[in-house]
């Protein structure tokens, strides 16, 4: 059950939506690509070893379940609202928030519904904001110079559609949200060089400037692993590796966020096993197996013990009750449970 | 139509092989449960298109199924009979549209929570196809895998995970990459020369190479099969068609459609080019995974006995758009991501060989030599053992016991 409302507690959900294998993060021969969580990050947290997702294991969909604690069915490729209520509904409405303290910054259009739920008791009203980083730069006129960032989505090729851009949505978000002006964004994006550092210089001003109780952020390059070329899957996840390690510093040097911020990091689920009869192994997460559906979650924040490791099974879904527990609310609706060690 | 009412009469569309198929096998066909009997219809009727060996598996796994006593049948295929199959399955062409059929279940089964079940029924029905020696297993395979001169990434660590199933070399001496293995091909193929067994795979342009049944695909040689592909891609991306719809798409083109008549006359090496690179995920855009891919669907489908496997340098890895587009200029090589990707590659195809009938026999080279890097598996070959001699290649796979250099009868 939710307990009181906490006031200043945040939360940050950082979530990889590309699917990474313990193989190539925490077992032994993958640390080499962590070396930011393994050194930095780990030692002043809390790491389950074994988080299992036990459903469809496409990357919107299984991203819309970690945010509504339930196993959502839906069609993994087409754009739609979850149909059980998000942790963000769940927020504003017990804690009665505003619309600007509950925020996603998602990697592809497909996730652009993501912020609020069809249900009849939730929905927009009580949502958080999404923001695409890739639409804002393809709003603000970006040349072929940014066509790197542009990438909608590694499943297959495409750029941003531009029918489906919103423009004026998206430049309002630019001067209202984030208090960028167009040619202060685009010079800032100019020094990036891949959609997730985008994605955290979004989050980073965001931090700065609303300063948002709730933060849901999906990484997503190491997704570029399905074009089968383990060198740019290994590349991403480096990134996100160090990605992490900045966000962290960020919360720690931000005053409204240091001291009372738990931040909370997990791919959306692993990839196929080498050998997977039916797979490619790291390539995609088509089969099903135990290595597929099988990751981790690290916790940081001021009541999350330190260098501590939990090797009891628990669930991706398990997270929104536990951000319930922190955050001071009852996901109903939810089908996980709260992770005891965190809240 | 329910499979029990299955006829002779329904294969009447099939290609000549799989329609004799499967009327051969229609009594067993029957007693199959919807749930499973699409993706077995799935290979019959793309038989005339396959290799010998998978023919013959296809039809191991048939008498394997009809052998069995109606107990150990219903154990097999009662996983099936449970799943509950909505009405536009069951209404459904599966008889002529198996491929379909599938594609349109795979996601029921992942919304229904039943896909860790199916496939782990799966995995029990379709045993007899991997675990039948269809080919003559005394013969053993070898497999050479070697990277082109220029790949190398200096601080990563080679065959990490090959290292414990063999013997590693640190210090092979530097030579040609190919000319030796091609000896080595040309001489296994002159021994044994049915049709499929003995392959030269490059990631770049091939070698030419002696002998009529060697079976030759590079990545540059097949270039107008894959730039047809890429263009149907990058049509359906601007028509805006989602995942699904491209997938479905490519999975139907055939080889007319994508210039495969100009790369071979074969029109089994046609279909299987076809499905390279529109089965394929990413072999489109980058050699290495073309090469990774292709060298598991050669073992995989032909079961070769003989395979050369070069790898040469990718494009760099930059947006997909620009590789759909063609506006990457593709001369920009990543020499270091290539080393990495041809490392792993060569792990999956250890993996996929040691899958084979009879791989206990087999013999595996993996060869880098930007690195001067080597490591060997087969029979009685140390395994998790380091080397830091002085070698040449030739040494390495002398101390192979069997006897590659020619074949064994």
């Amino acid at each position: 059950m939710g307990g009181a409302v906490r006031a200043g507690r945040k939360v940050i959900i950082v979530t990889f939506g590309g699917g990474a294998r313990d193989d190539e993060t925490f077992a032994l021969e993958g640390q080499r690509n962590i070396p930011h969580l393994i050194n930095e990050l780990v030692p002043q947290g809390t790491f389950f070893t074994r988080v299992v997702n036990r459903g469809i294991l496409g990357h919107y969909v299984a991203t819309a379940s970690i945010s509504t604690g339930r196993y959502e069915t839906f069609n993994n490729f087409v754009a739609q609202p979850p149909p059980a209520p998000t942790v963000f509904e769940y927020f504003r409405k017990q804690a009665r928030r505003p619309a600007s303290d509950a925020w996603v910054i998602a990697p592809s259009n497909g996730f652009r519904l993501m912020g609020s739920s069809g249900s009849r008791d939730y929905g927009p009203r009580y949502g958080a904001g999404v923001i695409l980083p890739k639409h804002l730069l393809a709003s603000s006129g970006a040349s072929t110079d940014f066509e790197h960032l542009l990438q909608d989505s590694y499943e297959m090729a495409g750029p941003v559609a531009g029918a489906e851009i919103n423009r004026d949505l998206n430049l309002g978000q630019l001067s209202t949200v984030l208090k960028l002006s167009v040619d202060e964004f685009r010079r800032n994006a100019a020094a990036l060089s891949s959609p997730d550092e985008l994605s955290l210089y979004v989050a980073r001003q965001l931090m700065r400037v609303m300063a948002p109780s709730l933060l849901f952020l999906t990484l997503h390059d190491m997704d570029v692993a399905h074009t089968g070329a383990f060198s740019l899957y290994l590349d991403g996840i480096q990134r996100s590796d160090r990605l992490c390690a900045q966000l962290w510093q960020s919360i720690q040097t931000n005053p409204e966020y240091k001291d009372h911020t738990t931040l909370l990091i997990l791919p959306d689920f692993g990839r196929d096993a080498d050998g997977d009869p039916g797979g490619n192994g790291f390539q995609h997460h088509r089969t099903g197996s135990a290595i597929a559906r099988t990751t981790w979650l690290l916790a940081l924040g001021p009541d999350v013990r330190q260098n501590a490791t939990v090797d009891r099974l628990v669930e991706s879904i398990d997270v929104v009750p536990t951000v319930g527990g922190l955050l001071g609310f009852d996901a109903s609706m939810a089908q996980g449970r709260r992770i005891v060690e965190l809240a | 139509m329910t499979p029990g009412a299955l006829d002779q009469s329904n294969f009447g569309r099939y290609p000549a092989l799989g329609r004799q198929f499967a009327i051969n096998h229609v009594n067993l066909l029957r007693r199959l449960p919807l749930a499973v009997l699409p993706s077995i219809l799935e290979q019959v009727i793309t038989l005339d298109w396959k290799f010998p060996r998978e023919r013959d598996q296809l039809e191991v796994l048939l008498m394997a199924l009809q052998k069995l006593d109606p107990e150990a049948f219903q154990k097999l295929a009662a996983p099936f009979s449970k799943i509950d199959l909505p009405a536009k399955l069951t209404a459904f062409d599966w008889v002529n549209q198996p491929a379909q059929f599938v594609q349109l279940l795979t996601p029921l089964l992942w919304s229904s929570g039943q896909i860790d079940r199916y496939r782990d029924a799966a995995t029990q029905l379709f045993a007899p196809m991997s675990t039948a020696s269809t080919g003559p297993a005394e013969y053993s395979r070898v497999v050479l895998f070697v990277a082109a001169g220029a790949l190398t990434a200096p601080r990563y660590p080679l065959f990490s995970k090959l290292r414990p199933h063999g013997l590693h070399f640190t210090n092979v001496e530097p030579e040609d990459d190919s000319s030796w293995a091609l000896d080595l091909l040309t001489r296994r193929a002159s021994g044994h020369q049915e049709p499929y067994l003995h392959w030269y795979l490059d990631g770049g342009e091939a070698r030419s190479v002696q002998g009529s049944s060697i079976t030759t695909l590079s990545y540059k040689g097949l270039d107008p099969v894959r730039r047809a592909v890429v263009a149907k891609m990058d049509r359906a991306i601007r028509d805006g068609v989602g995942p699904e719809v491209l997938y479905r798409q490519m999975a139907a083109m055939q080889p007319a459609e994508c210039g495969a008549q100009t790369v071979t006359t074969d029109p089994v090496l046609q279909h299987f080019v076809v499905d390279l690179f529109t089965l394929g995920a990413g072999t489109q855009i980058y050699s290495t995974t073309f090469v990774q891919w292709t060298a598991r669907e050669i073992l995989r489908r032909a079961q070769p006995e003989t395979m050369f496997v070069r790898v040469a340098p990718r494009v760099r890895g930059q947006d997909l758009n620009s590789l759909v587009k063609g506006t990457q200029a593709e001369t920009e090589l990543d020499p270091a991501g290539s080393m990495v990707d041809a490392d792993l590659a060569a792990y999956y195809t250890w993996l996929e060989l040691r899958k084979l009938p009879g791989s206990e026999g087999s013999v595996f080279l993996a060869w880098f030599p930007g690195r001067h890097e080597a490591l060997l598996t087969g029979p009685s070959v140390p395994t998790n053992v380091r080397s830091e001699s002085a070698m040449k290649i030739g040494q390495i796979l002398a101390l192979a016991p069997a006897p590659i250099s020619s074949p064994r009868r």
